[in-house]
């Protein structure tokens, strides 16, 4: 049996120890998965609600219109946030300067090793990511946002 | 004559010793009931503001130096997102709520949604990756996953090459990655079918297609 499911699996199983032997090895590729599996699982989250809310038939048709469009833009928006995000927050100069923030006011991590180092780094973009971008400034753009394109889809629908 | 003196000496010395024991056995009492007592003891300690401010700052430190050791995947992603999602998400519908045009009901169960949301989506993708996690141990432990993912075997073969224990930690890592996905559309279903118990609407809202459509959706 172990050697039947170890054929099956072996041209799937080469690239994820490939993929496995890099996110163990270099700890920037590991945070980087991470950050773009979150925004995929956004994105992937906002794209299941459009096609129930399109599938839906108890709602109204001004309504589906105007959440069919907060659907799209919010998952357009949230995605495209928490890719600059990442990038401001994924260098190696902004890391240096997050870590002093925190010895300064935590006095952790005083000597951090390379675990540490990258676990801090992880934190720190997940945070900065998916709480402060996605979850307090996509709101504020998203909504202006959303008016503008319900007002596209009611002319190209009239 | 002498004995009674010495028998009053007595006395007093054992009353003397007694008291003390009295006061040192209430002192003790009293340090227990504030150590270990439940409410009143732990009120009275705590109720100054800097007390209450410097132990929240010793366990933020704590927890805040555990996390940075252990290692961080896709259920701690998870974690923080879903949280995100049911603390701020609803004080951001407050804050957004006074400039846009919508009514008092449907900004308050759109602010119960979010949390409810979250809550299902974390719980039904955390369940599946327990089991499917519990599922990996063993056939690693088994050795049908090969030697790259053996926790044991790997390290005696090949100590400097293989990483067996963080190769299974990135395995699992990828497995709760595609069980999330899987567990969005069932969190949403189910979502549809718990809504209506929690949040009781007035006849007049659910004749009113259009709010039934933003609690639904």
């Amino acid at each position: 049996m172990p050697n039947k499911i170890q054929n099956i699996l072996k041209p799937i199983s080469r690239a994820a120890q490939n993929h496995i032997t890099k996110r163990v090895a270099n700890g920037m590729f590991d945070a980087k998965t991470l950050l773009g599996a979150s925004i995929a699982i956004d994105v992937y989250s906002n794209g299941v609600d459009y096609l129930q809310i399109s599938q839906n038939k108890k709602i109204n048709k001004q309504d589906k219109n105007y959440l069919k469009a907060y659907k799209l833009t919010n998952g357009i928006v949230e995605g495209l946030i928490q890719i600059a995000a990442g990038a401001m927050l994924l260098n190696n100069k902004s890391q240096e300067y997050l870590l002093r923030v925190s010895r300064k006011i935590t006095g952790m991590p005083l000597n951090p090793s390379k675990m540490v180092k990258n676990n801090f780094r992880i934190l720190t973009t997940l945070a900065g990511s998916a709480i402060l971008a996605k979850r307090i400034l996509a709101p504020i753009i998203v909504t202006p946002l959303t008016t503008y394109v319900r007002k596209n889809t009611d002319i190209r629908n009239k | 004559m002498l004995t009674l003196p010495f028998n009053n000496y007595i006395n007093k010395e054992i009353s003397k010793i007694n008291k003390l024991n009295r006061s040192s056995i209430q002192l003790k009492t009293k340090n227990n009931m504030q150590r270990n007592g439940f409410g009143a003891g732990k009120i009275n300690k705590s109720a100054t503001p800097p007390d209450l401010l410097k132990r929240a700052g010793l366990f933020f430190k704590k927890t805040y130096n555990s996390v940075l050791e252990k290692e961080i995947g896709q259920t701690a992603s998870n974690l923080i997102n879903y949280t995100g999602k049911a603390i701020i998400s609803p004080l951001m519908i407050f804050t957004i709520a006074p400039f846009t045009n919508e009514k008092k009901d449907s900004i308050r169960n759109s602010a119960v949604l979010h949390p409810i949301q979250a809550v299902l989506a974390f719980a039904s993708s955390l369940g599946a990756s327990v089991i499917t996690n519990k599922i990996l141990d063993h056939q690693a432990k088994k050795g049908t996953l090969g030697n790259f993912i053996d926790p044991e075997l790997g390290n005696f073969f090949n100590p400097a090459k293989t990483n067996g224990k963080n190769n299974l930690a990135k395995l699992k890592n990828i497995s709760t990655f595609f069980l999330t996905i899987i567990a969005i559309p069932f969190a949403g279903i189910l979502l549809n079918k718990i809504l209506p118990k929690i949040i009781k609407t007035d006849k007049t809202n659910q004749e009113n297609h259009a709010k039934k459509g933003k609690l639904y959706a």
